[in-house]
């Protein structure tokens, strides 16, 4: 489409939809000046009519929403001079009526969690070669890759690269100290939590797996720095141990901790996947992993772990970007461990509310156990005493956090018959 | 076989001076889910977005002609879930329901399914596929969503 279009920032022209392929919301246009203009689909007004807001914005914003380091709210939220303008059904022979920041339909704007996806999207190739914005190839990350072949081969020893692509303080072979050192701590952290559940089991109850040759615990569940190298800011990691060993299944202790990291981190940004895999690792793991996704998050980091063993020639690759880290940090924080149990006593009642269905119940063992009458004997509740010796069923349910140990009792009164 | 929206389609080869649309679709038998509103008599459930005038940048694309399915129902609500989360009132646009039916050889050429089981269908002349499709379910969640007209 050549035609340029009247608007409030000059003539435009359109360049490509960003989002969606299932209906254009987010469409592309550059104005003289070859920078940015976006138009955002927002709702239908009660007559039918598209409503529509048009925004200003920087090349440097769209890149950064295009590489997933900022969300779709706040890419809307940094329109140039934070001017916007609302208008109807077409973009053609049409009023703006003009915005302020405040006046923006929030009800009607992203959520925060929404960020670029590429597979929502057929132009944003071609609208990221308009402006210059370069992907990088599959040619490059192989050669990338191909690097930490060679390292490993060198150290004999599977190698874990962590490379900070792009962030806040990030640059060519230089890292604010504050970051890389958090994010360093933090995923020592989730290594050694890992490395304990491959040694120990996720229930830390027994030594499951025997430990070769006189190697202690501590040492086997660290990494240390193997190199470092300016290519944005890549550090190598390796198990403290594995140099010291001869033996080849020892080394493919590391590839065991390292693939359940991966597998980890693959499955934490989606709920439903993590549903899947929260019983096979400890609430110290998940602990260790919400801490290390909040530091990329909060930073905007985009970060490449890699992972290869000359040994083993085992190897994976994935990328965590800010908002996959923030998909991580919820799912954690929102996910919960429930077991549920029946419990069965003889004894009294030692306090009844039939207003609110609560009660509290003492064994002839001496137990104390309280919680609420079910909805379905709720209505006999009105029937029990103090006197009378019952035998009652009491389903516990078990709730526990994701990344805690701690964990919360619900007592509910199933059913409840008089002893004789 | 003349597609039903051959005469866009036919200016719209000429306008980008190709040969025409679609030549990597396939005549296919598949399974098909695809988003509607709650009737599915409703004339808006199997219309392309690009007859939609106001949708201009459509207009100008082969696919903007085609009908948008998925071929795994779970990848399907997903897809909607997504669109939701980036734009809350998308559903009035895009339907509030999601159904299922079977497109047959007869009815055009399909797309290869991508990653996410996404494909399209550019229909042939005089098919209707209401007759084969039913609702499954609605995939709106929360109550407190504006109702549709």
């Amino acid at each position: 489409m050549s035609n340029n279009i009247k608007s409030p920032f000059g003539e435009i022209q359109y360049l490509g939809n960003l989002l969606s392929k299932a209906y254009p919301t987010t469409l592309l246009f550059y104005d003289q000046n070859k920078i940015p203009v976006v138009v955002e689909w927002i709702d239908v007004d009660d007559n039918g009519n598209d409503i529509y807001y048009i925004f200003k914005t920087l090349k440097s914003n769209l890149e950064n929403y295009l590489r997933g380091n900022i969300s779709h709210l706040e890419y809307i939220n940094l329109a140039e001079k934070k001017e916007y303008y609302k208008f109807h059904n077409s973009i053609f022979n049409t009023d703006f009526k003009k915005l302020n920041h405040k006046k923006l339909d929030k009800n009607s704007l992203p959520n925060k969690s929404s960020f670029f996806h590429e597979d929502l999207s057929d132009d944003y190739k071609s609208i990221a070669d308009f402006f210059g914005i370069k992907f990088i190839s599959q040619e490059d990350k192989d050669n990338y890759f191909n690097k930490l072949k060679e390292y490993s081969k060198n150290s004999k020893a599977g190698l874990f690269r962590v490379h900070l692509n792009e962030g806040n303080n990030i640059g060519h072979g230089t890292a604010d100290t504050k970051v890389l050192g958090e994010l360093l701590m933090n995923f020592e952290n989730l290594y050694h939590e890992t490395a304990l559940d491959v040694i120990k089991g996720h229930e830390r109850k027994a030594k499951i797996n025997n430990l070769p040759e006189n190697v202690s615990i501590t040492k086997m569940s660290s990494t240390e720095v193997y190199l470092q190298e300016a290519a944005s800011f890549s550090i190598y990691l390796k198990s403290k141990t594995d140099s010291n060993s001869n033996s080849k299944t020892y080394s493919f202790f590391s590839d065991e901790i390292f693939d359940k990291i991966n597998i980890l981190v693959s499955n934490a940004s989606d709920k439903k996947n993590l549903e899947s895999i929260k019983s096979s690792y400890s609430p110290t793991v998940f602990d260790s992993l919400k801490n290390f996704s909040e530091i990329i998050y909060e930073n905007k980091i985009i970060i490449d772990l890699d992972y290869y063993n000359t040994n083993s020639n085992y190897r994976f690759s994935q990328v965590i970007k800010p908002y996959e880290a923030n998909n991580i940090y919820e799912n954690i924080i929102s996910s919960s461990h429930e077991t549920e149990t029946n419990l069965y006593f003889i004894g009294n009642f030692i306090m009844l509310n039939t207003k609110t269905g609560y009660f509290s119940f003492l064994s002839v063992e001496k137990i104390e156990i309280s919680g609420y009458v079910s909805n379905q004997i709720k209505e006999s509740m009105i029937s029990f005493n103090f006197k009378n010796l019952y035998k009652v069923t009491i389903s516990q349910n078990s709730i526990s956090k994701l990344n805690n140990n701690k964990f919360k009792l619900e007592n509910t009164l199933e059913s409840c018959i008089l002893e004789n | 076989m003349q597609y039903k929206y051959n005469e866009e389609l036919t200016k719209l080869a000429s306008f980008n001076k190709t040969d025409g649309c679609f030549s990597d679709y396939s005549e296919k038998k598949i399974s098909a889910y695809r988003w509607t509103f709650s009737d599915i008599e409703d004339k808006r459930n199997f219309i392309p977005m690009a007859s939609n005038k106001e949708n201009f940048s459509l207009a100008k694309t082969c696919n903007g002609w085609a009908l948008s399915f998925h071929k795994v129902e779970s990848k399907s609500r997903e897809s909607w879930k997504k669109l939701i989360t980036d734009k809350p009132k998308k559903y009035k646009k895009i339907g509030t329901h999601i159904a299922f039916g079977e497109i047959l050889k007869t009815d055009g050429k399909c797309s290869e399914p991508e990653k996410s089981s996404h494909f399209n269908l550019i229909e042939y002349k005089d098919v209707d596929l209401i007759e084969r499709f039913e609702i499954l379910d609605c995939l709106l969640e929360n109550e407190t969503l504006e109702p549709m007209e």
